[in-house]
């Protein structure tokens, strides 16, 4: 279906772009968001990426998926956002014994509203690194595979399983720590 | 690589809402000026062509016929050496004419291939 409108804005009906950042403008923006810790900054860079896309669209190949090729557009916009500070740099294995995922309660914020408990993950998410959360939302929120990943961010595969494995250490911690405050 | 559930089901309920005013409109906005602005620059391109074309079909009538005409007429009258300044000054002129002509078609094809 992507590739249909993408044929057809390359001929011409550029009106048909509309249907892919309807479908794309949300996940790009939390991609973003993982990146750049501000909503009008990130907004900037999704603005950018999408822009970026529209010019380069005739060189999208499909050897990967559009979906693919797009968050790897947001991705170096939101870099280009933060001037490249460090992210994915220093990628190492976790201490031993550091390694187990502690158990939580995912029910610890059952009692709030919707919206506090938004807010509750967000601030989560928020707090780990922006390597961190950018490879849970991929993998969880977009259910991209580990290839698609590193397609997206060019981490290497061990990389990503260390960055997933660490950021789901980290989630749950912090988790932990605001849903105690919380209660 | 397994899927935690818990994380999943976690990660999914926090979604970032995007704020202020509506994105894709933006977005569109952005992408039809620049549609236009493409536009008017291949509108620009294709006069830039014509008139070089034009200008090229020129050349003959330019650069050999009418200098030499007039050259001939003003050193006639001033008792100059015809061979001698028509010999050097008419093959320069050809060669900054050619010169310039081929910087500017260097220049058009290059912005064209851009604007492809």
């Amino acid at each position: 279906m992507d590739e249909d409108i993408i044929r057809k804005v390359i001929d011409g009906e550029i009106e048909e772009f509309r249907h892919l950042i309807r479908k794309y403008q949300r996940v790009s923006f939390n991609l973003a968001r993982s990146i750049i810790k501000s909503d009008l900054t990130a907004e900037e860079a999704v603005q950018d990426a999408f822009v970026r896309a529209f010019q380069n669209l005739h060189k999208f190949r499909k050897k990967s998926s559009f979906s693919t090729w797009l968050y790897k557009i947001v991705l170096n916009e939101s870099l280009k956002k933060i001037n490249n500070q460090a992210f994915g740099s220093k990628i190492t294995e976790l201490p031993p014994g550091s390694a187990e995922i502690p158990s939580i309660d995912p029910e610890a914020i059952e009692h709030l509203h919707r919206e506090e408990q938004k807010e509750v993950i967000n601030q989560v998410l928020d707090s780990l690194k922006p390597s961190e959360s950018l490879v849970l939302k991929l993998f969880y929120l977009e259910e991209k595979k580990l290839q698609e990943i590193k397609e997206i961010t060019g981490f290497s595969l061990a990389n990503i399983k260390v960055l997933l494995h660490r950021a789901r250490k980290n989630f749950y911690d912090i988790y932990t720590e605001v849903t105690r405050v919380k209660h | 690589m397994e899927k935690d559930p818990i994380l999943k089901q976690l990660i999914q309920k926090g979604n970032h809402d995007i704020p202020g005013r509506n994105l894709e409109d933006r977005i569109m906005e952005k992408v039809d000026f620049l549609v236009k602005m493409k536009q008017g620059q291949r509108k620009n391109l294709r006069i830039s062509w014509f008139f070089l074309l034009f200008s090229l079909g020129l050349i003959p009538v330019v650069l050999i016929a009418l200098p030499k005409t007039l050259l001939v007429h003003y050193l006639t009258e001033s008792g100059s050496d015809l061979a001698g300044i028509t010999g050097y000054m008419v093959p320069a002129a050809t060669l900054i004419a050619a010169v310039l002509f081929l910087v500017q078609i260097d220049n058009l094809y290059r912005l064209t291939m851009r604007l492809r």
